[in-house]
């Protein structure tokens, strides 16, 4: 009963949070269950290439944290980075990236 | 060609080894050397150079200005307490040290210094006095039944040793020897019929196990020691003469001829390494597909090895067949552990795949076939692991991660469009 009731007046309060961070949150669903099918099927073959396992599934770890770090500053919610403008936070976002996918595919071997 | 080159220059180096002819037989007297006629008579035929020379002679030297006279010692002077000249003990054994052979027969007189020297050899020799005895295989020689004139030893079964299977017996009167059951260096040559024992006639009859009885006891005995120099100790001085050589004896109410000449000249031939000597020579090993030596491999490489093994029968080399030569590449414990196949021309090779573990390697031959030469061959190899762009790449069973790496870029890329263009 409390349980419905919470999850009820959670999705309420969601719904009224701005588009941007809802399309956040789907890609970090994405980024997630890439991450979970990624291991599940390391689990069924083993760990043979092992590099290019923790290639995958770091990209999608790395993917998911900058993700959540772009979501903090840009959600109006969160009154911690209000001197940031969205821009500069996504241009921040795009090179940490950058950096996290180099480094992915240099470890991919 | 170029193998058997090196193989005849490699002979010719070595002068001493399977070139050495030079004999020097001591006898108890050497006016008796008549009794031997036969023997050295065979040996003649065969290239040596024989001198006859009494045991106690005072001009017997077999070194001089560090030089050694003769390549092989015969010994038929059981009795013999010292000897002449400059020989001793410690002469004969620095004689054998050096690569040079020894025969050394006894019998039942056989003296204490005697017994020592083939103790040295480790042949343990019976008391003094006491005779090989077998009342079921012996012999009768001129109407004599004589049950110490043993016929039905056991010959070892390696030609290389003693030659082809005897249908005739080979004749021994003599003294008993044994050698330890698990001595690498020592082989019985003619062992006792397992109905024989050894008693000294004028003592009390011992009980075993000191009692020498039926097939512990070695009557002929081959020793090769590590620098491949060998030995044979013979219990019975008699198997040597003319008159064992032209018997004709009964042996369970059949009248057989002996098998002494053949046999007595075989070993000794054998004895002085002009039989059963093994050369290796040319040992290589390369990548397939290259020719040359490489300083050393990669792992998992495919590579071969080679190598030249010559027998030397008489003075001349043949090619070597045999397919139980063993290979290892070994670091701390033999990764591979493989017999060498010949391609019928004296060149044994294997093809392998070096093991997946990186470091410091040895190709390992050492070979100790009853009969033949000791080979022994060692020869260091390392091995690098993989450089960082030897590793395979592309693997299908990494498809997944590499799909879901770019799925994650692609979706990077869609959450920047949305990103940026949507209001």
């Amino acid at each position: 009963m409390v349980l419905s009731a919470i999850i009820s007046a959670f999705s309420d309060e969601y719904k009224k949070s701005p588009v941007r961070v809802k399309v956040l949150d789907a890609f970090l669903i994405y980024a997630l269950a890439t991450a979970g099918v990624q291991f599940a099927y390391m689990m069924l073959v083993g760990t043979f290439p092992f590099n290019a396992f923790l290639a995958g599934f770091l990209s999608c770890v790395g993917f998911f944290a900058l993700t959540v770090c772009l979501r903090m500053q840009v959600d109006p919610a969160n009154k911690d980075f209000t001197g940031i403008s969205p821009e500069r936070a996504f241009a921040d976002y795009c090179l940490a990236n950058l950096v996290l996918h180099l480094v992915v595919w240099n470890y991919m071997g | 060609a170029r193998p058997i080159f090196i193989t005849l220059v490699l002979l010719a180096a070595l002068g001493v080894t399977s070139a050495g002819k030079s004999v020097l037989v001591l006898l108890q007297n050497a006016n008796t050397a008549d009794k031997y006629s036969k023997f050295f008579g065979s040996l003649r035929d065969y290239g040596f150079d024989i001198s006859v020379k009494g045991v106690k002679d005072s001009s017997l030297k077999l070194k001089e200005y560090g030089t050694w006279l003769y390549d092989d010692l015969v010994l038929f002077a059981p009795q013999t307490e010292g000897f002449g000249g400059n020989i001793d003990r410690q002469g004969i054994l620095d004689f054998v040290d050096s690569g040079h052979n020894v025969l050394l027969a006894l019998n039942s007189d056989a003296s204490e210094s005697m017994r020592n020297l083939a103790a040295e050899f480790g042949v343990d020799v019976d008391d003094r006095g006491s005779k090989v005895y077998d009342h079921f295989n012996h012999a009768t020689l001129n109407g004599k039944e004589d049950h110490t004139l043993i016929a039905g030893g056991d010959v070892v079964d390696a030609p290389v040793m003693v030659g082809g299977p005897y249908k005739e017996p080979v004749l021994f009167r003599g003294i008993a020897s044994v050698i330890p059951g698990d001595s690498e260096l020592a082989t019985v040559a003619l062992g006792a019929p397992s109905t024989s024992y050894s008693h000294a006639p004028k003592q009390a009859m011992l009980e075993p196990p000191s009692l020498m009885v039926g097939s512990a006891i070695s009557l002929v005995t081959a020793v090769q020691a590590r620098n491949n120099a060998r030995v044979v100790v013979a219990g019975s001085l008699e198997m040597f003469t003319n008159d064992i050589f032209d018997a004709v004896v009964t042996v369970k109410d059949v009248s057989t001829h002996t098998a002494n000449w053949a046999f007595t000249v075989t070993l000794a031939r054998w004895a002085f390494q002009d039989r059963g000597v093994l050369v290796a020579s040319n040992m290589r090993h390369h990548l397939l597909g290259s020719d040359e030596q490489p300083w050393g491999y990669r792992v998992n490489d495919d590579v071969e090895f080679l190598v030249d093994i010559v027998e030397v029968d008489g003075g001349v080399p043949k090619p070597f067949a045999a397919d139980d030569i063993q290979l290892e590449f070994i670091m701390l414990n033999p990764y591979i552990r493989q017999p060498l196949q010949h391609d019928g021309n004296g060149t044994f090779s294997l093809r392998f795949k070096v093991p997946d573990v990186y470091g410091v390697f040895k190709y390992y031959i050492d070979y100790a076939h009853r009969g033949y030469s000791y080979v022994k061959l060692t020869h260091q190899v390392p091995v690098r692991p993989y450089k960082h762009n030897e590793y395979e790449r592309f693997l299908l069973c990494a498809y997944p991660y590499y799909a879901s790496a770019i799925s994650v870029m692609a979706g990077f890329f869609a959450l920047g469009f949305f990103y940026l263009y949507n209001k």
